[in-house]
């Protein structure tokens, strides 16, 4: 085989090779992700006193209490049962976090303020491709208090500023669809 | 109920109304009494310690008093019952732990009453007291209150809020468990803090919480009605102290306070703009072309 047939052909072997050991590794990421994930919220819960509903009681200091586990800020979690979602709360914003747990993007539990970031992939938010208005999501803090909300509006769009995100709503989700640079923003009321 | 209720709206109402009520004698001489009931029920006999806690200064401002001063625990800023209720329990675990003396200690008579006369105004921490079946919680009482007319009142009358309970002849497992309030400032977060746990005011032993045990220590105890408190020692610098307990749970939080209130940060970018799969799209496509060119260039040679 001459150099002009085996170098393109070894080229584009490689190359599709690489493209599949990508897909492969995306997928084995998330499900390790999604498995930590879960795990993470075992423990939060082991370390949270007993979860009670409750509400925002007008305390004027709106910083949440935060668990660190393996090293990391946790500042609570959140489940949406009609999906069977239980996940961790990331305490801070990063978005090379997002694609492992939700993040806290801004705000708190306790003026309504609270905006939470995170990925659509399997065992993460993946609920926003199915979410309906009126579904529920409960997000408790880490002294176990469990705040009830409704989803009241859900929007597909590129403007994922701090702006857009935190009007209209007691918590606001996000995250952004896995092939395309959309969006999907569910706005929040408390119940 | 109600009178609990009634109480729990005083003690709201003055802290709501003090700071913009009738100055405040804090020399004035003044009167606590305290009722033990539990609906039709009452409690004579039992043995109530109440520390003064705070001083009250013409304004209507307070701060923590004597022995309790050295603590780190914040009482300013404070608007809900919750936080109260914490910083009572804070209070009182520091009490027990360092074996303070009461500035009152008395039973309560025939009629679940004890009536503490002459005393001067400020806040005055009454320790949780238990029976075999009932729990009466620790309870803040401000002196002087307010009444309708935002009066001050200084003959003050308080209901702590009392739960029934059962022992459970089983192994409860206990935790003490760290909790933080300083995600501006992670940095300033210590390895470790060392926290001591009293059984019924008596050291059981001395934990270190760490990063290395996720800040949590626990342990089996017979449910035999004692009561199971931690504090925390050596606090570091710049942080208050809150213990709160609830059922085995006791949660210690420590929050940052900062001298210099940092500047608001604008809001964080919401994300990246990377999308993997055109990527792999091109890849691909570019590795099938380069196949089907090596193939033609192969054919081309044959």
């Amino acid at each position: 085989m001459r150099k002009r047939t085996r170098i393109p052909l070894i080229l584009g072997i490689l190359l599709i090779l690489l493209a599949v050991l990508a897909v492969f590794g995306t997928q084995v990421f998330q499900k390790q992700a999604a498995e930590k994930a879960d795990a993470l919220y075992t423990q939060l819960l082991a370390l949270m006193p007993e979860v009670q509903d409750t509400a925002p009681d007008g305390r004027t200091d709106p910083a949440m209490p935060l668990l660190e586990v393996e090293g990391t800020d946790f500042a609570g979690v959140m489940e949406l049962p009609a999906y069977g979602t239980t996940l961790p709360l990331y305490a801070h914003w990063n978005p090379a976090a997002v694609a492992r747990y939700p993040c806290r993007y801004t705000g708190s539990l306790y003026d309504n303020s609270l905006i939470i970031g995170g990925s659509d992939a399997p065992g993460q938010l993946d609920f926003t491709k199915t979410v309906t208005n009126g579904d529920t999501v409960y997000v408790t803090d880490t002294t176990g208090g469990r705040y009830r909300f409704t989803v009241t509006a859900i929007e597909k769009t590129k403007d994922v500023s701090a702006e857009n995100l935190s009007r209209d709503a007691d918590l606001t989700l996000f995250a952004r669809n896995t092939y395309n640079l959309d969006y999907t923003v569910i706005r929040c009321s408390l119940k | 109920m109600k009178k609990i209720i009634a109480f729990l709206c005083i003690f709201l109402l003055f802290f709501t109304a003090t700071a913009h009520g009738a100055p405040i004698d804090p020399q004035r001489e003044a009167s606590l009494t305290l009722q033990y009931r539990r609906g039709e029920q009452v409690f004579p006999g039992l043995t109530v310690k109440t520390f003064r806690v705070a001083e009250v200064f013409a304004d209507g401002t307070f701060a923590l008093t004597g022995e309790f001063k050295k603590y780190p625990v914040n009482i300013y800023g404070i608007t809900t019952r919750e936080e109260w209720k914490n910083i009572a329990s804070t209070l009182s675990a520091y009490a027990t732990a360092d074996q303070l003396a009461p500035t009152f200690k008395a039973a309560t008579d025939e009629t679940g009453g004890v009536f503490f006369s002459g005393i001067r105004p400020g806040m005055y921490l009454t320790q949780s007291v238990r029976t075999e079946t009932v729990v009466f919680e620790d309870v803040l009482t401000v002196i002087p209150q307010t009444n309708e007319n935002e009066e001050p009142l200084y003959s003050v009358t308080a209901y702590p809020k009392s739960r029934s309970f059962s022992l459970r002849p089983e192994l409860l497992n206990y935790k003490v468990v760290k909790q933080w309030k300083d995600s501006e400032y992670p940095e300033k977060r210590p390895e470790s803090v060392q926290i001591e746990i009293l059984k019924d005011g008596v050291l059981q032993s001395t934990q270190t919480l760490s990063a290395a045990n996720n800040w949590c220590y626990s342990w089996s105890a017979e449910d035999d009605g004692s009561k199971w408190q931690a504090v925390e020692r050596e606090i570091p610098g710049d942080y208050t102290v809150t213990v709160t307990e609830s059922s085995t749970t006791i949660t210690i939080t420590n929050a940052y306070q900062s001298e210099t209130p940092g500047e608001e940060s604008p809001p964080p970018n919401t994300g990246d703009t990377f999308v993997l799969w055109p990527y792999l799209l091109a890849m691909c496509l570019s590795g099938g072309l380069l196949v089907l060119l090596a193939l033609w260039n192969r054919r081309k040679e044959v």
